[in-house]
């Protein structure tokens, strides 16, 4: 009795993973196929630049409104000028806002997260404003992300005021989606004034955004956290900007700064500095002198060649 | 029912629902990488200054270094120990392959390794991440050693030799560590195929590696995660022999075991089989589908089935 409940129960699990494998690949399969169809579609219609090519898209099941949803964020994500009115207008004509604010009233977690960044891209309408400002009080630090990345694109005039006003704090990922934001036009920066704010979550994408796109006009911001009493994660940053714009290490303040940090954060940065390309004579005004060998072995190893020789090709 | 029937039905429960346990995992953390790489479309910067090194002690053809090279990632490199005596065709053909050149290597000897005899770099531009390094080390523990002493990021993850990179996961390691609160010492990823990235201070401090190295870090510095970042080395193409092959294998067992003690007795053993070849399909399916093949079956089922894990850390 004992060995046919087992028998039967192994078996219906059996045959539940391999409907459930069975389903996905053919999911999977119909998915690709109709998303590289619309992909197609979406691409001549944006390039083309024609009304009468966007609405000869149609899609009317729900597998193929998303897949179109995923063709249109695709190239929406990938493009740094993407034809905005038509991707409006096929989401018009197929109803395709609809159909994501339904499917965000049963998703979770990741999914919920990803639905929202479609839905930004595809529909920036600032009414959906009031409910991402609410998913940014999210447990979940991607769902969070998502819908803070989401928000700046409905509303990007307001950016500043929406990183004003977050809770949290930016960390790295966001920060890395934010300047693919600034990069593609979305948001417009005014950077100097994010440098001269308060706010810990503006300072430290305003530090990454210099860094990012080399900014040397605000290079005299950045030592300006050095002397005044920052955040420690905000002095580590702007020291590694710094470093990364290859500017001058005989401030003396950035020499406090170095001491004061413990040995093995040093000794990365030490590592960073020297495939920069800084010479052991920057080096040794930084450092300690029983660090100094370390430093000597690595400038003189194939770190500091590699980095001229890079930069000799470039 | 003998005692021994009622054991073996006791351990045959155990083990089915510690895969059941295990499949749900893995299925649940490859769904959140797939959302989380459909969501990298938005980003292609570094995220921070996250950068890490990838040791590589063993290779057995080029294809490999190709494969642990195509991450898009922009701060990672890649670091193959290699030893011209013993494998002095693959070396030429590297050296060749990737038009190395030999460059001064007086680099720091932080941890107890054998020294570098000699470092290559490659010409072309597309391999500037790519480090070549030749040592006397006598297995791949001292290889590993010897590579870790010129990494240059602060994560590192030893790779053995039949093993590469999804195409974004570098990315998603980035993700996934800025978005966990301490950043921990060691990462222990328990996806498809298991892998170790370890903090590089925290490694030296430690000692380097060496077979019990998982043992000297803390459960409070060690970050567990079912992460899946690599693939194993297969048969690219899907085919259906394998589960024909592993069907007929499991057939005659089944029929040993009918002739050996009751039919149902080996209908059970039977069921137990097919209930793990429809889990490892699954998962594979889910992580891409491409390998199928026996070996990777047979690695998957025995994968799904682990659930002590040994702390012994072994690289191939």
């Amino acid at each position: 009795m004992i060995y046919t409940l087992y028998i039967i129960a192994t078996l219906g699990v059996t045959i539940f993973y391999t409907v459930i494998t069975q389903l996905y690949i053919h999911s999977q399969k119909k998915h690709r196929r109709l998303r590289n169809r619309y992909l197609h579609l979406a691409s001549a219609a944006a390039l083309s630049d024609s009304d009468s090519s966007a609405i000869a898209i149609t899609a009317t099941t729900r597998s193929e409104r998303l897949a179109l949803i995923d063709a249109l964020y695709s190239i929406a994500s990938h493009c740094y000028d993407h034809n905005q009115p038509i991707t409006a207008l096929i989401t018009r004509e197929n109803n395709l806002e609809k159909l994501l604010l339904w499917e965000l009233r049963f998703a979770t977690k990741y999914r919920r997260g990803l639905l929202w960044l479609q839905l930004s891209t595809i529909s920036p309408a600032p009414h959906h404003t009031f409910r991402l400002q609410q998913e940014l009080h999210n447990s979940d630090p991607h769902i969070r992300s998502c819908s803070l990345i989401a928000l700046l694109c409905t509303s990007p005039e307001e950016s500043i005021k929406t990183l004003l006003e977050l809770d949290f704090e930016l960390q790295p990922y966001d920060i890395a989606r934010i300047i693919s934001l600034v990069k593609r036009g979305i948001l417009p920066f005014a950077f100097e004034g994010l440098l001269q704010s308060g706010n810990y979550n503006l300072k430290l994408l305003a530090i990454s955004i210099v860094r990012h796109f080399n900014l040397d006009i605000y290079t005299k911001y950045i030592y300006s956290l050095l002397s005044s009493r920052e955040h420690p994660k905000l002095v580590t940053e702007a020291i590694y900007t710094l470093t990364t714009m290859k500017h001058p290490l005989n401030s003396p303040l950035l020499r406090r700064h170095i001491l004061a940090m413990p040995p093995t954060q040093r000794k990365a940065l030490c590592r960073h500095l020297s495939a920069e390309g800084y010479s052991l004579q920057a080096l040794r005004w930084l450092l300690p002198n029983n660090e100094m060998e370390y430093a000597e072995r690595l400038i003189t190893s194939h770190k500091r060649q590699l980095s001229q020789s890079n930069r000799a090709q470039v | 029912m003998t005692l021994f029937e009622i054991s073996t039905l006791i351990l045959l429960h155990f083990v089915v629902c510690a895969a059941i346990v295990r499949t749900t995992r893995l299925s649940k953390a490859l769904r959140r990488q797939h959302y989380i790489q459909r969501c990298i479309n938005f980003c292609d910067s570094p995220i921070g200054f996250f950068g890490c090194s990838v040791l590589c002690p063993t290779i057995k053809n080029i294809r490999q270094i190709e494969m642990l090279l195509s991450c898009d990632y922009p701060r990672y490199e890649v670091i193959i120990t290699l030893n011209p005596e013993r494998e002095k065709e693959l070396f030429l053909a590297v050296i060749k392959n990737y038009k190395l050149v030999k460059v001064n290597s007086t680099c720091p000897q932080e941890i107890d390794a054998p020294e570098i005899t000699s470092l290559y770099r490659s010409r072309l531009r597309g391999y500037r991440r790519l480090i070549v390094i030749t040592s006397d080390a006598s297995n791949n523990y001292e290889a590993l050693n010897t590579a870790l002493n010129i990494a240059s990021y602060d994560y590192i993850i030893p790779v053995s030799s039949n093993r590469y990179f999804h195409p974004h996961a570098i990315t998603s390691l980035a993700i996934h560590l800025s978005q966990t609160p301490n950043s921990p010492e060691l990462m222990v990823c328990n996806g498809v195929v298991p892998c170790h990235i370890f903090q590089r201070d925290a490694l030296i401090a430690k000692g380097g590696f060496s077979a019990d190295i998982l043992r000297k870090f803390p459960t409070t510095s060690t970050h567990l995660t079912h992460l899946t970042l690599m693939q194993r080395i297969e048969n690219k193409n899907y085919s259906k022999q394998p589960f024909v092959l592993l069907l007929l294998i499991a057939l005659a067992a089944t029929t040993i075991f009918a002739l050996l003690f009751s039919l149902v007795f080996s209908l059970a053993i039977l069921a137990t089989i097919l209930f793990f070849l429809a889990a490892a399909r699954y998962i594979l399916t889910l992580d891409g589908g491409q390998n199928c093949s026996v070996q990777t079956m047979l690695y998957q089922i025995c994968n799904i089935a682990m659930f002590f894990r040994s702390r012994k850390f072994t690289i191939s």
